[in-house]
């Protein structure tokens, strides 16, 4: 009976574990501070470059730095954009 | 010197003549580069990579961008920025006008917008551009911008030509009294780099059918619901206020 008890203890905590690594792992809902990073790149980049033409301009933007950074392992490893 | 005059004239009649009559035309540009608030005389840096086919016959006319392997990373961000992402298309028989987009996230939409979005004052500033005379035309105009929830004040300014008397321009600059061969939005140019007009077969343009259709200002909304997805509610409030307290 016991060992019943701890196998189904152990599987609980293992499907826990799963279901947090699971929420880290779903895009958009993962941060290490990307999301900070790509509006404020964004925002440095209409500085820049002038006002986005439209609604559609500014997502694709933020989304390139959001993935960006995300693909170099959060905000701090990332740089703060240069617009040459 | 009467009989010179004389000929250049018909000479450039029958040039006139014949492209209306034609009306076949396959246009390549190149996006390029200058920050708007740079004064200088440099010219605009081209964007290596990003071309953009503007075709066009008698009554219709269809600007898409041409992918490209020479495009590199950091420039492919630019494809959309200053216009040019999706396909435009322009019906002048029909009156329509239609950009279909296919956002980040894979949706593919049709987008209906104003026949006429442009009200152009036309000026006597000319320069050359190849070997057409181009004349100078600029237009402001406004638009509200869910993301920000104000409206943003746009100045476009275009270079034309009466030489090609087709109302036509890139990424759809167009509605004047001939062909946007450079147009510049912002930071963001397009400069007509070949012009090929065709003799013999009719380009053959089909209008994009694909995609959910919507007019601009619904597809601006969607775009602000997908956004704060992604960034959470009213993002760009709180990133403006934060911005104003450090």
């Amino acid at each position: 009976m016991k060992k019943l008890l701890l196998t189904t203890l152990m599987t609980l905590s293992l499907f826990s574990l799963n279901a947090n690594n699971k929420i880290e792992k779903t895009p958009y809902l993962s941060d290490n501070g990307c999301r900070d990073y790509a509006v404020a790149a964004a925002d440095a980049e209409e500085d820049a470059y002038g006002e986005f033409g439209c609604s559609e301009e500014y997502f694709d933007t933020a989304m390139w730095y959001y993935d960006l950074c995300n693909d170099s392992g959060g905000a701090d490893a990332m740089l703060e954009p240069v617009f040459l | 010197m009467m009989k010179k005059i004389l000929f250049l004239i018909s000479c450039l009649l029958f040039s006139f003549i014949s492209i209306s009559q034609n009306l076949n035309i396959e246009v390549t540009y190149q996006k390029a580069l200058k920050k708007y608030n740079d004064e200088t005389s440099n010219p605009p840096k081209i964007l290596k990579g990003l071309n953009y086919l503007l075709k066009s016959n008698k009554e219709s006319a269809i600007f898409t961008f041409e992918k490209s392997l020479q495009i590199d990373g950091a420039n492919q961000r630019f494809v959309g920025r200053g216009g040019g992402k999706g396909v435009y298309y322009k019906n002048l028989k029909d009156t329509i006008r239609l950009e279909q987009k296919e956002t980040v996230d894979g949706d593919l939409f049709l987008i209906s917008d104003k026949y006429s979005k442009y009200n152009w004052t036309l000026s006597k500033e000319s320069k050359k551009i190849g070997k057409y005379i181009c004349f100078k035309a600029t237009t402001t105009y406004q638009e509200f911008n869910p993301i920000k929830k104000k409206m943003t004040n746009f100045n476009i300014i275009v270079w034309y030509t009466p030489e090609i008397p087709l109302p036509y321009g890139p990424a759809g600059y167009d509605g004047l009294p001939g062909l946007v061969l450079e147009s510049r939005n912002g930071s963001f140019y397009f400069i007509a780099s070949e012009i090929k007009i065709k003799d013999s077969s009719l380009n053959k343009i089909k209008m994009p059918q694909k995609g959910k259709k919507v007019t601009l200002q619904e597809f601006n909304i969607i775009i602000n619901k997908k956004m704060e997805s992604v960034f959470g509610k009213n993002f760009y409030e709180k990133f403006k206020k934060n911005k104003k307290g450090n």
